[in-house]
């Protein structure tokens, strides 16, 4: 294992302690935003940004707040980074903005983003908490893009909304209604479980 | 000063001192950058506008340009400061008067044409700088050919959908485009992508109504000459003693009762419809909301028109219909989306309707 700590988080963040398939979070989006592979960038690169940034802050204040009030000032700084996002984006990138659509508002209720808050960010420094935050985000957004490869590929013959499939294809509706999603994830978690289970054996 | 950080007093004014400094630096960020996002906001509805009639364009500075001289409003936002189009221009008496204009109407209260004068003709000559910002209606004449486009609003599955449709006279759609939505991300939220707006170019109406196919209806059958026949569906048309159709649009002769649907008209003696727009004579009240057609003297099936050949009349067994007009795909999985994206574009056409034939132009057949 990492003894390096910034290697050592994001290994884990990515694949040992993923917040998909192994902390089972942010589910909801996966299954909503999965199936177009443009959303799902958009989507995972504004989660991974929000998270960093929230994480950040949060650790940088964490002695000043009081355990009464903990989780709904971290509620307070997760809405007013994606707020900032969202209109940073309309003022200067409104072409993005209009593309993201409600996506932006939606990574507030990421439970990614709150629980990073919450298990990291309370009780370690700024910096890492930032470098934590950040490899959540691009742990989430592995999963989601592989799972979004594989529904709107089937599920509209297309990737990025450029068709790929042969006009032979007949679109897989199923792939683009959210019980597809739940079976994908279902067998990624199957997969990772299944490569990690020799290795922990073996420690043994 | 050391303070317990568990004490109410620190926790109140902690919470008070986050809240007013995460708050107000978002308010002077917004406060900042507002005018770029109106400004960018009335750049994208002219350019959506000019994307709706086809007009191609560069970048927003050209689309502004080419709005301005290729567009000319006709018809303004009711309840703005120049709300209603000018009539002091309009000739009184003229055919085809949009609602509301009948002696004794009573005029629509909510999006309607209404405020016009009887029969008026939109009054262009009277139009200033704020009448072409408030506007949601122009016309553009492109390659010799008159061309309508209209923002419409609607209820969508989660808030309010906002188009921009053009058709032109002889009700095929030019083009539309989606100016706002907030349908489910990858489901009806593909309201906005190209592949379902292209279906919109060149797509002729029947009797100005689309059809949006969605589920198992995608597989229904197509246009025929069966159920073109007058008195059967929608924009259906009676002949003199007959029984006009339930369906939208239906129209009357003299003797008939009116249809009940959308934009129903009926003759002198007839009973006035009871749905939406539906009007009748010269005493007649029309409906409450988007009234349009049969509105009295001289309009759709009125005293002095032609019995059954009202302006939204269908041709009937003789209309040559293709497989695919008067029909969209809807969206896969978003059945309600496509509904309402329906009834969005068909309150779009019948109000480009109703200013064609307040113009006095002739609405054909689609």
């Amino acid at each position: 294992m990492a003894k390096n700590p910034i290697l050592k988080t994001a290994v884990d963040n990515i694949w040992t302690n993923n917040p998909i398939f192994i902390q089972i979070l942010g589910i909801c989006s996966t299954l909503a935003v999965t199936n177009s592979m443009r959303n799902t960038l958009v989507m995972t690169v504004g989660v991974a940004l929000t998270t960093a940034f929230s994480s950040f802050t949060i650790s940088l204040i964490k002695n000043l707040i009081p355990k009464k009030v903990r989780m709904i000032t971290q509620v307070i700084v997760i809405s007013f980074y994606v707020i900032i996002i969202d209109i940073l984006l309309r003022a200067y990138l409104p072409e993005v903005s209009k593309q993201l659509g409600p996506y932006v508002g939606l990574i507030i209720t990421n439970c990614i983003i709150m629980g990073r808050a919450e298990a990291f960010a309370q009780a370690n420094p700024p910096f890492i908490s930032f470098w934590d935050g950040l490899t959540s985000g691009l742990g989430y957004m592995m999963v989601l893009v592989f799972i979004s490869v594989v529904r709107e590929l089937l599920g509209f013959g297309s990737l990025m909304g450029v068709r790929i499939m042969p006009d032979s294809f007949t679109p897989w509706t199923i792939m683009i209604m959210a019980p597809s999603a739940f079976f994908i994830v279902a067998m990624i978690m199957w997969w990772a479980k299944s490569m990690k289970k020799p290795a922990s054996s073996g420690g043994k | 000063m050391n303070m317990n950080k568990d004490s109410i007093v620190y926790t109140v004014i902690f919470s008070a001192i986050v809240c007013l400094l995460f708050v107000g630096i978002l308010a002077l960020v917004q406060a900042s950058t507002a005018e770029r996002v109106a400004a960018y906001a009335e750049a994208s509805r002219k350019a959506a506008f000019l994307n709706s009639l086809g007009i191609a364009f560069k970048d927003l500075n050209e689309a502004e340009q080419l709005f301005n001289t290729m567009l000319t409003p006709i018809m303004a936002t009711p309840g703005t400061e120049k709300g209603t189009t000018p009539s002091p221009e309009a000739t009184p008496g003229t055919a085809k008067s949009v609602s509301g204009t009948a002696k004794g109407a009573t005029p629509g209260t909510e999006k309607s044409v209404s405020g016009t004068a009887k029969g008026a003709t939109p009054g262009t000559a009277q139009t200033t700088a704020h009448d072409k910002q408030s506007s949601v209606a122009y016309r553009a004449v492109i390659d010799g050919i008159e061309y309508f486009a209209v923002e419409q609003s609607g209820p969508g599955l989660w808030g309010t959908i906002t188009i921009i449709l053009a058709a032109s006279a002889d009700g095929v759609i030019r083009g539309i485009e989606i100016v706002s939505q907030n349908e489910t991300p990858g489901l009806g939220g593909r309201i906005d992508e190209p592949v379902f707006k292209k279906q919109f170019v060149g797509k002729k109406t029947i009797n100005w109504k689309i059809t949006v196919r969605s589920g198992s209806e995608a597989s229904a059958p197509q246009n025929s000459a069966a159920n073109a026949i007058p008195g059967t569906g929608t924009g259906a048309a009676a002949g003199t003693t007959s029984i006009p159709g339930t369906g939208t649009g239906a129209a009357a002769g003299t003797t008939s009762t009116p249809g009940t649907g959308t934009g129903a008209a009926a003759g002198t003696t007839s009973t006035p419809g009871t749905g939406t727009g539906a009007a009748t004579g010269t005493t007649s009240t029309p409906g409450t909301t988007k009234s349009v057609s049969g509105t009295g003297t001289g309009a759709a099936a009125g005293t002095t028109s032609t019995p059954g050949t009202g302006t939204v009349a269908a041709a009937g067994a003789t209309s040559a219909l293709g497989v695919s007009d008067g029909y969209i795909d809807g969206i896969t999985g978003a059945t309600r989306t496509s509904k309402s994206m329906e009834v969005i574009v068909n309150k779009a056409l019948e109000t480009i309707r109703a200013l064609i034939d307040a113009a006095g132009g002739t609405t054909v057949n689609g």
